[in-house]
Protein backbone atom coordinates (compact mmCIF):
# COMPACT_ATOMS: atom_id res chain seq x y z
CA UNK A 1 0.00 0.00 0.00
CA UNK A 2 2.03 3.03 -1.37
CA UNK A 3 5.15 1.56 -0.43
CA UNK A 4 4.31 1.50 3.24
CA UNK A 5 4.54 -1.64 5.52
CA UNK A 6 1.80 -1.45 7.84
CA UNK A 7 1.77 -3.20 10.61
CA UNK A 8 -0.46 -2.57 13.53
CA UNK A 9 1.25 -5.53 15.92
CA UNK A 10 3.07 -3.37 17.85
CA UNK A 11 0.43 -0.60 18.36
CA UNK A 12 -1.99 -3.10 19.60
CA UNK A 13 0.66 -4.52 22.08
CA UNK A 14 -0.13 -1.15 24.07
CA UNK A 15 -4.19 -1.85 23.90
CA UNK A 16 -4.54 -1.47 27.64
CA UNK A 17 -2.84 2.13 27.47
CA UNK A 18 -5.29 3.10 24.49
CA UNK A 19 -8.22 1.74 26.47
CA UNK A 20 -6.91 3.87 29.76
CA UNK A 21 -6.28 7.30 27.50
CA UNK A 22 -10.15 6.49 26.12
CA UNK A 23 -11.12 5.99 29.34
CA UNK A 24 -9.30 9.54 30.53
CA UNK A 25 -10.92 10.85 27.39
CA UNK A 26 -14.80 9.88 28.42
CA UNK A 27 -13.95 10.84 32.01
CA UNK A 28 -13.02 14.42 30.68
CA UNK A 29 -15.16 14.89 28.21
CA UNK A 30 -18.41 13.90 30.60
CA UNK A 31 -17.11 16.22 33.18
CA UNK A 32 -16.42 19.10 30.64
CA UNK A 33 -19.82 18.76 29.40
CA UNK A 34 -21.35 18.35 32.86
CA UNK A 35 -19.69 21.52 34.36
CA UNK A 36 -19.52 23.45 31.63
CA UNK A 37 -23.53 23.19 30.59
CA UNK A 38 -24.27 24.00 34.51
CA UNK A 39 -21.35 27.23 34.57
CA UNK A 40 -23.41 27.90 30.92
CA UNK A 41 -27.19 28.32 32.34
CA UNK A 42 -25.70 29.77 35.21
CA UNK A 43 -24.13 32.57 32.88
CA UNK A 44 -27.12 32.76 30.72
CA UNK A 45 -29.43 33.29 34.21
CA UNK A 46 -27.02 35.88 35.60
CA UNK A 47 -27.18 37.58 31.46
CA UNK A 48 -31.35 37.93 31.67
CA UNK A 49 -31.37 38.93 35.41
CA UNK A 50 -32.61 42.25 35.68
CA UNK A 51 -29.27 43.19 37.33
CA UNK A 52 -27.47 45.51 35.10
CA UNK A 53 -23.88 44.87 36.65
CA UNK A 54 -24.33 40.46 37.24
CA UNK A 55 -26.01 40.87 33.18
CA UNK A 56 -22.20 42.84 32.26
CA UNK A 57 -20.23 40.58 34.34
CA UNK A 58 -21.76 37.25 32.68
CA UNK A 59 -21.84 39.12 29.23
CA UNK A 60 -17.91 40.08 29.84
CA UNK A 61 -16.91 36.39 30.77
CA UNK A 62 -18.84 34.95 28.04
CA UNK A 63 -16.99 36.83 25.27
CA UNK A 64 -13.75 35.96 26.91
CA UNK A 65 -14.03 32.84 26.58
CA UNK A 66 -15.98 32.58 23.17
CA UNK A 67 -13.50 34.55 21.66
CA UNK A 68 -10.39 33.01 23.49
CA UNK A 69 -8.27 29.91 21.61
CA UNK A 70 -9.10 26.67 23.79
CA UNK A 71 -5.72 26.06 23.51
CA UNK A 72 -4.52 29.47 24.91
CA UNK A 73 -6.91 29.21 27.74
CA UNK A 74 -5.14 25.73 28.69
CA UNK A 75 -1.79 26.84 28.11
CA UNK A 76 -2.57 29.69 30.24
CA UNK A 77 -4.33 27.91 33.18
CA UNK A 78 -1.66 25.45 33.39
CA UNK A 79 1.30 27.68 33.63
CA UNK A 80 0.38 31.30 33.84
CA UNK A 81 -2.25 30.68 37.09
CA UNK A 82 0.32 28.85 39.65
CA UNK A 83 1.88 32.23 39.74
CA UNK A 84 -1.22 33.47 41.20
CA UNK A 85 -0.98 30.80 43.80
CA UNK A 86 -3.44 28.26 41.87
CA UNK A 87 -1.66 25.12 41.02
CA UNK A 88 -3.82 22.64 39.06
CA UNK A 89 -3.67 18.87 38.09
CA UNK A 90 -2.90 19.04 34.47
CA UNK A 91 -6.30 16.97 34.32
CA UNK A 92 -7.84 19.36 36.40
CA UNK A 93 -6.65 22.06 33.77
CA UNK A 94 -8.04 20.30 31.23
CA UNK A 95 -11.65 20.10 32.89
CA UNK A 96 -11.52 23.44 33.82
CA UNK A 97 -10.37 25.05 30.57
CA UNK A 98 -12.64 23.25 27.90
CA UNK A 99 -15.86 23.98 30.89
CA UNK A 100 -15.08 27.73 30.67
CA UNK A 101 -15.14 27.20 26.85
CA UNK A 102 -18.20 25.18 26.62
CA UNK A 103 -19.91 27.30 29.71
CA UNK A 104 -19.08 30.49 26.99
CA UNK A 105 -20.96 28.69 24.18
CA UNK A 106 -23.68 26.94 25.57
CA UNK A 107 -25.10 30.09 27.89
CA UNK A 108 -25.17 31.78 24.44
CA UNK A 109 -27.69 28.76 22.72
CA UNK A 110 -29.63 28.78 26.17
CA UNK A 111 -30.17 32.88 25.52
CA UNK A 112 -31.08 32.27 22.10
CA UNK A 113 -33.19 28.79 22.80
CA UNK A 114 -35.44 31.06 26.21
CA UNK A 115 -35.71 34.29 23.88
CA UNK A 116 -36.90 31.68 20.99
CA UNK A 117 -40.45 31.13 22.85
CA UNK A 118 -43.06 34.22 22.46
CA UNK A 119 -43.25 36.67 25.29
CA UNK A 120 -47.13 36.12 25.23
CA UNK A 121 -46.14 32.63 27.00
CA UNK A 122 -44.73 33.71 30.03
CA UNK A 123 -47.35 36.41 30.57
CA UNK A 124 -50.02 34.24 30.25
CA UNK A 125 -48.15 32.04 32.46
CA UNK A 126 -48.13 34.84 34.94
CA UNK A 127 -51.52 36.03 34.45
CA UNK A 128 -52.35 31.97 35.96
CA UNK A 129 -50.22 32.82 38.75
CA UNK A 130 -47.82 30.56 38.09
CA UNK A 131 -44.33 31.99 39.84
CA UNK A 132 -41.32 32.90 37.63
CA UNK A 133 -39.65 29.20 38.81
CA UNK A 134 -43.06 27.23 37.52
CA UNK A 135 -42.47 29.49 34.62
CA UNK A 136 -39.06 28.83 33.66
CA UNK A 137 -39.02 25.09 34.73
CA UNK A 138 -43.11 24.28 33.22
CA UNK A 139 -43.38 26.56 30.26
CA UNK A 140 -40.75 28.64 29.07
CA UNK A 141 -37.27 25.56 28.94
CA UNK A 142 -39.36 22.96 27.49
CA UNK A 143 -40.66 24.84 24.56
CA UNK A 144 -36.60 26.50 24.26
CA UNK A 145 -35.75 22.88 24.25
CA UNK A 146 -36.49 22.39 20.46
CA UNK A 147 -34.35 25.48 19.69
CA UNK A 148 -31.68 24.51 22.17
CA UNK A 149 -30.70 20.83 21.60
CA UNK A 150 -29.73 20.94 17.86
CA UNK A 151 -26.94 23.59 18.23
CA UNK A 152 -25.71 22.52 22.01
CA UNK A 153 -25.54 18.69 20.65
CA UNK A 154 -23.50 20.16 18.37
CA UNK A 155 -21.18 21.94 20.94
CA UNK A 156 -21.30 18.59 22.97
CA UNK A 157 -19.76 16.36 20.00
CA UNK A 158 -16.97 19.33 19.49
CA UNK A 159 -16.27 18.99 23.28
CA UNK A 160 -15.01 15.61 23.28
CA UNK A 161 -13.50 16.33 20.11
CA UNK A 162 -11.06 19.72 21.68
CA UNK A 163 -10.14 17.17 24.56
CA UNK A 164 -7.48 15.95 22.57
CA UNK A 165 -5.65 19.26 22.88
CA UNK A 166 -5.58 18.59 26.84
CA UNK A 167 -2.48 16.19 25.19
CA UNK A 168 -0.06 19.75 24.99
CA UNK A 169 -0.43 19.99 28.82
CA UNK A 170 0.43 16.06 29.12
CA UNK A 171 -3.02 14.86 30.23
CA UNK A 172 -2.96 10.92 29.21
CA UNK A 173 -5.78 11.16 26.94
CA UNK A 174 -5.67 9.80 23.75
CA UNK A 175 -3.56 12.03 21.45
CA UNK A 176 -0.84 12.00 24.11
CA UNK A 177 -0.87 8.60 24.46
CA UNK A 178 -0.66 8.04 20.94
CA UNK A 179 2.45 10.13 21.20
CA UNK A 180 3.77 7.97 23.71
CA UNK A 181 3.08 5.02 21.89
CA UNK A 182 4.99 6.38 18.75
CA UNK A 183 7.79 7.18 20.70
CA UNK A 184 8.51 3.79 21.79
CA UNK A 185 7.45 1.82 18.08
CA UNK A 186 8.38 4.81 15.69
CA UNK A 187 4.52 3.75 13.88
CA UNK A 188 3.01 6.91 14.04
CA UNK A 189 0.49 5.84 10.83
CA UNK A 190 -0.92 2.69 12.89
CA UNK A 191 -0.57 4.60 16.15
CA UNK A 192 -2.97 7.73 14.43
CA UNK A 193 -4.70 5.11 12.45
CA UNK A 194 -5.24 3.24 16.28
CA UNK A 195 -6.69 6.27 18.43
CA UNK A 196 -8.80 7.73 15.40
CA UNK A 197 -10.63 4.51 15.41
CA UNK A 198 -11.18 4.93 19.12
CA UNK A 199 -12.17 8.74 18.63
CA UNK A 200 -14.38 7.43 15.70
CA UNK A 201 -16.41 4.37 17.69
CA UNK A 202 -16.90 7.11 21.08
CA UNK A 203 -18.14 10.05 18.51
CA UNK A 204 -20.12 8.03 16.83
CA UNK A 205 -22.70 6.89 19.25
CA UNK A 206 -22.65 10.15 21.07
CA UNK A 207 -24.04 11.56 17.44
CA UNK A 208 -26.37 9.12 16.91
CA UNK A 209 -27.91 9.82 20.85
CA UNK A 210 -28.00 13.42 20.19
CA UNK A 211 -30.16 12.62 16.67
CA UNK A 212 -32.37 11.11 18.74
CA UNK A 213 -32.88 13.68 21.44
CA UNK A 214 -33.12 16.50 18.38
CA UNK A 215 -35.93 14.06 16.62
CA UNK A 216 -37.90 14.18 20.16
CA UNK A 217 -40.92 16.08 20.34
CA UNK A 218 -39.96 18.47 22.95
CA UNK A 219 -42.58 20.80 21.31
CA UNK A 220 -46.32 19.05 19.87
CA UNK A 221 -46.74 21.87 17.36
CA UNK B 1 -67.82 50.49 44.63
CA UNK B 2 -68.55 47.44 47.10
CA UNK B 3 -68.15 44.75 44.59
CA UNK B 4 -66.66 46.18 41.75
CA UNK B 5 -63.22 46.81 39.71
CA UNK B 6 -62.38 50.38 39.96
CA UNK B 7 -59.46 52.27 38.97
CA UNK B 8 -58.40 55.44 39.94
CA UNK B 9 -56.08 58.24 38.20
CA UNK B 10 -53.87 54.93 37.14
CA UNK B 11 -50.89 55.69 35.32
CA UNK B 12 -47.90 53.67 33.27
CA UNK B 13 -44.52 54.32 32.08
CA UNK B 14 -42.05 52.04 29.83
CA UNK B 15 -39.30 54.33 30.30
CA UNK B 16 -39.80 57.62 29.29
CA UNK B 17 -42.93 57.04 27.48
CA UNK B 18 -46.04 57.38 29.06
CA UNK B 19 -48.73 54.66 28.06
CA UNK B 20 -51.57 55.17 30.28
CA UNK B 21 -52.00 58.80 31.90
CA UNK B 22 -54.77 58.61 34.85
CA UNK B 23 -56.94 56.46 33.70
CA UNK B 24 -60.30 55.86 35.69
CA UNK B 25 -62.82 52.85 35.62
CA UNK B 26 -65.17 51.49 37.03
CA UNK B 27 -66.70 47.95 36.48
CA UNK B 28 -69.71 46.50 38.23
CA UNK B 29 -69.99 42.85 38.33
CA UNK B 30 -71.51 41.26 35.37
CA UNK B 31 -70.96 44.00 33.30
CA UNK B 32 -69.53 43.73 30.02
CA UNK B 33 -67.08 46.70 29.14
CA UNK B 34 -65.11 47.32 25.47
CA UNK B 35 -62.44 49.56 25.79
CA UNK B 36 -61.76 50.77 22.35
CA UNK B 37 -58.86 52.57 20.99
CA UNK B 38 -56.15 52.83 17.93
CA UNK B 39 -53.51 50.56 17.85
CA UNK B 40 -50.90 51.36 20.52
CA UNK B 41 -52.87 53.49 22.21
CA UNK B 42 -52.72 51.28 25.73
CA UNK B 43 -55.41 48.97 25.72
CA UNK B 44 -53.30 46.04 26.79
CA UNK B 45 -51.48 48.22 29.07
CA UNK B 46 -54.68 49.14 30.58
CA UNK B 47 -55.52 45.53 31.26
CA UNK B 48 -52.42 44.27 32.59
CA UNK B 49 -51.96 46.68 34.84
CA UNK B 50 -54.49 44.75 36.59
CA UNK B 51 -52.49 42.79 38.08
CA UNK B 52 -49.65 42.31 35.92
CA UNK B 53 -47.82 45.25 36.03
CA UNK B 54 -47.14 47.47 39.03
CA UNK B 55 -48.63 50.95 37.97
CA UNK B 56 -46.60 53.87 38.75
CA UNK B 57 -49.63 55.96 39.72
CA UNK B 58 -52.93 55.75 41.09
CA UNK B 59 -55.32 53.05 42.96
CA UNK B 60 -57.11 49.75 41.56
CA UNK B 61 -59.60 48.46 43.80
CA UNK B 62 -60.98 45.00 43.72
CA UNK B 63 -64.11 44.72 46.02
CA UNK B 64 -63.34 46.16 48.86
CA UNK B 65 -60.78 44.18 50.39
CA UNK B 66 -58.14 44.30 47.89
CA UNK B 67 -56.14 47.87 47.16
CA UNK B 68 -53.31 47.94 44.78
CA UNK B 69 -50.98 51.22 44.77
CA UNK B 70 -47.41 51.90 42.97
CA UNK B 71 -46.44 51.21 46.34
CA UNK B 72 -47.72 47.74 46.65
CA UNK B 73 -45.91 44.58 47.77
CA UNK B 74 -45.21 41.84 44.93
CA UNK B 75 -47.67 39.66 47.56
CA UNK B 76 -50.52 42.15 46.82
CA UNK B 77 -50.18 42.58 43.53
CA UNK B 78 -50.29 38.91 42.92
CA UNK B 79 -53.28 38.61 45.02
CA UNK B 80 -55.18 40.65 42.76
CA UNK B 81 -53.57 38.51 39.67
CA UNK B 82 -55.28 35.33 41.27
CA UNK B 83 -58.71 37.63 41.74
CA UNK B 84 -58.56 38.54 37.68
CA UNK B 85 -58.39 36.05 34.74
CA UNK B 86 -56.79 37.42 31.87
CA UNK B 87 -57.44 36.18 28.47
CA UNK B 88 -55.06 37.14 25.56
CA UNK B 89 -55.72 38.09 22.06
CA UNK B 90 -53.66 35.67 20.97
CA UNK B 91 -54.72 32.92 23.49
CA UNK B 92 -51.23 31.66 24.29
CA UNK B 93 -52.03 28.52 25.00
CA UNK B 94 -49.05 26.23 25.73
CA UNK B 95 -48.09 24.01 22.60
CA UNK B 96 -46.13 21.43 24.88
CA UNK B 97 -49.00 20.83 27.44
CA UNK B 98 -52.36 18.77 25.99
CA UNK B 99 -55.22 20.28 26.09
CA UNK B 100 -56.28 19.17 29.39
CA UNK B 101 -52.99 20.25 30.64
CA UNK B 102 -53.67 23.49 29.67
CA UNK B 103 -56.43 23.33 31.99
CA UNK B 104 -55.11 21.65 34.74
CA UNK B 105 -51.39 22.62 35.04
CA UNK B 106 -52.40 26.33 36.74
CA UNK B 107 -54.96 24.91 39.59
CA UNK B 108 -52.78 22.13 40.41
CA UNK B 109 -49.68 23.98 41.10
CA UNK B 110 -50.95 27.34 41.93
CA UNK B 111 -54.29 26.43 43.88
CA UNK B 112 -53.35 23.27 45.39
CA UNK B 113 -56.23 21.11 43.79
CA UNK B 114 -55.83 17.60 43.44
CA UNK B 115 -54.59 16.66 40.27
CA UNK B 116 -57.91 14.11 40.59
CA UNK B 117 -59.84 16.77 41.14
CA UNK B 118 -58.77 18.88 38.45
CA UNK B 119 -59.07 16.48 35.45
CA UNK B 120 -62.10 15.91 36.57
CA UNK B 121 -63.43 19.14 36.46
CA UNK B 122 -61.52 19.77 33.31
CA UNK B 123 -62.78 16.75 31.70
CA UNK B 124 -66.35 17.83 32.67
CA UNK B 125 -65.60 21.38 31.47
CA UNK B 126 -64.46 19.53 27.99
CA UNK B 127 -67.58 17.88 27.88
CA UNK B 128 -69.50 20.92 27.92
CA UNK B 129 -67.20 22.59 25.10
CA UNK B 130 -67.32 19.89 22.88
CA UNK B 131 -63.92 18.81 23.31
CA UNK B 132 -63.88 16.27 25.31
CA UNK B 133 -62.47 14.15 22.31
CA UNK B 134 -59.61 16.71 22.32
CA UNK B 135 -58.48 16.24 26.01
CA UNK B 136 -55.34 14.72 25.10
CA UNK B 137 -54.17 16.44 22.14
CA UNK B 138 -52.62 19.30 21.53
CA UNK B 139 -53.32 22.95 20.62
CA UNK B 140 -52.27 22.88 17.38
CA UNK B 141 -55.21 20.55 16.89
CA UNK B 142 -57.60 23.00 17.50
CA UNK B 143 -59.24 25.97 15.76
CA UNK B 144 -59.02 29.87 16.57
CA UNK B 145 -62.56 29.30 18.12
CA UNK B 146 -61.76 26.63 19.79
CA UNK B 147 -58.00 27.53 21.47
CA UNK B 148 -60.10 30.91 22.73
CA UNK B 149 -62.65 28.92 24.12
CA UNK B 150 -60.38 26.67 25.84
CA UNK B 151 -58.06 29.79 27.16
CA UNK B 152 -61.08 31.41 28.41
CA UNK B 153 -62.05 28.49 29.99
CA UNK B 154 -58.91 27.64 31.68
CA UNK B 155 -59.55 30.38 34.12
CA UNK B 156 -63.13 30.40 34.38
CA UNK B 157 -63.25 27.27 36.95
CA UNK B 158 -61.17 28.28 39.38
CA UNK B 159 -62.50 31.28 41.48
CA UNK B 160 -61.44 34.07 39.43
CA UNK B 161 -63.83 37.66 39.88
CA UNK B 162 -62.98 38.75 37.05
CA UNK B 163 -62.09 37.85 33.21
Amino acid sequence: MGGYNWNFNAVFSYQDAIVGAALTTLQLALLTVIIGTVLGLALCIARMSGNKAVSALAHGLGEVFRNLPVLVVLIWIFYALPSFGFKLSAFDTAVVGLSLNLAAFSSEIFRAGINSVPKGQREASLALCLSEIQVMREIILPQAMRTIVPPLSGRYIETVKLTSLASVIAVNELLHVGGNIISVTYRPLEAYTAISLVYFAMITPLVYIMGKLEGKPWHAA
Amino acid sequence: MACGLTLSGVSKRFGAVPALRSVSLDALPGQVISVIGPSGSGKSTLLRCIGLHRIDEGQINLGSDMVVTPQSSEQEIGRLRNSVGHIFQDFHLWPHKTVLENLTLAPTMVKGVEKGAATAKAIAILGRLGLSSKAGCYPDALSGGRSSALRLVAHLPWSQRFC
